[in-house]
């Protein structure tokens, strides 16, 4: 433990995204947060077992994202994912045949299954590694890529001839 | 692929990220006094009850109340919201140090930092529960006339029917319960129709 920053130098730059994630397997923002809140807790708990020269952001997304699906199921609410596509503003505005195009997009991503619209949503909107994804899902690095692989087959088919 | 750049060009209106406790120590004392707010709310809320607490004592993280007459409660089985699946190493960091566990193999739970388990024991269902002793009122019971509270050795044996407030879940009538604190943990047995005499034989095989 020495040496080691604390706690809360480590999760900080983490924060936004580790609620993203909670937000995209609960799909409820107050859920988010109370997952994630509940989640920090428990890494705060299990931190003196962290070892230091690991990542702390899988190691963070998966305290958080397990939260999230206890809390999904506890709770048992099922609501639409609650994805806003922003508002075009400002500079070069997309058409809007864009934004339906943005807005199909979406609706096809909630048609997936949990398990399909969350490795996507992992990779594509947070952005999330392999690794991350992996971590954060509590599946294999493998598994990462042939289910976002069969998640593309899917949108894609629900997005129609645009993909 | 073009699926996959449309994907990452989405500009998603994510919900703006709330600001985090990240000195979750504190939360504790707050969360126990809202557990005890809580406990005691539903209580004074049922007016049959209202004015009418005989006593009212401590053991370990449990605050017993005697009233006149039980506030209504459902009966619900043991296994109710016992909260999300841990592992032991999990259980470890609640209870800051290893499980008090029976001679079987167990699933072990959590909820409100409460540690639970359910076996069986001559064929009949018993839940198990341990947390850090010592935070008065994480866990409230709430006892009518009828319901006999004896000394036991480290503990309380309740036989009767009884309120039981557990956090972040409504109350539910209990049966016969053995409270012990052993080795910093508050322990907690309960069965519909557990006997003195087992719950004290179970009370000395989980290690």
């Amino acid at each position: 433990m020495e040496g080691r920053p604390p706690f809360e130098d480590l999760v900080r730059p983490h924060l936004e995204t580790a609620f993203r994630v909670a937000y995209l397997i609960t799909r409820n923002a107050a859920d988010a947060e109370d997952a994630t809140q509940d989640a920090l807790v428990k890494a705060w708990r299990a931190f003196p077992r962290f070892r230091a020269e690991a990542p702390m952001r899988p190691w963070l997304l998966q305290i958080v994202a397990n939260e999230a699906r206890n809390r999904r199921r506890s709770e048992g609410r099922r609501g639409r994912l609650a994805l806003l596509v922003q508002a075009s503003s400002g500079g070069a505005a997309p058409s809007p045949e864009d934004d339906v195009d943005r807005e199909q997009l979406v609706d096809a991503l909630e048609q997936l299954s949990d398990e399909h619209r969350e490795v996507l949503g992992c990779r594509y909107l947070l952005d999330l590694s392999e690794e991350e994804t992996a971590a954060a899902l509590g599946i294999a690095h493998g598994t990462v890529k042939s289910r976002t692989a069969r998640a593309l087959e899917q949108l894609k088919e629900a997005y129609g001839p645009r993909a | 692929m073009d699926l996959e750049r449309d994907l990452r060009s989405l500009a998603i209106a994510w919900p703006e990220t709330p600001v985090f406790d990240l000195r979750p120590q504190r939360r504790r004392w707050p969360f126990a006094v809202a557990i005890v707010f809580a406990a005691l709310a539903a209580a004074f809320a049922v007016p049959q009850s209202r004015g009418a607490i005989l006593d009212l004592f401590d053991f370990g993280g449990v605050t017993i109340e005697r009233v006149h007459a039980l506030p209504p409660a459902q009966e619900r089985p043991l296994a109710d919201g016992l909260g999300s699946v841990i592992t032991a190493a999990q259980a470890k960091d609640y209870l800051g140090r290893k499980p008090l566990l029976p001679p079987v193999r167990v699933t072990l739970y959590e909820r409100a930092d409460v540690v639970s388990m359910l076996f069986t024991y001559a064929g009949r269902p018993v839940l198990l529960s341990e947390f850090r002793g010592g935070a008065s009122g994480i866990l409230k019971k709430i006892v009518g006339p009828a319901t006999n509270i004896e000394a036991v050795p480290d503990g309380v044996w309740l036989q009767g029917a009884h309120l039981y407030l557990f956090p972040q879940a409504p109350p539910r009538l209990a049966g016969n319960v053995l409270l012990l604190v052993r080795n910093g943990l508050t322990v907690r047995l309960e069965g519909r129709h557990l006997s003195k005499a087992e719950a004290l034989t179970i009370s000395e095989r989980i290690r």
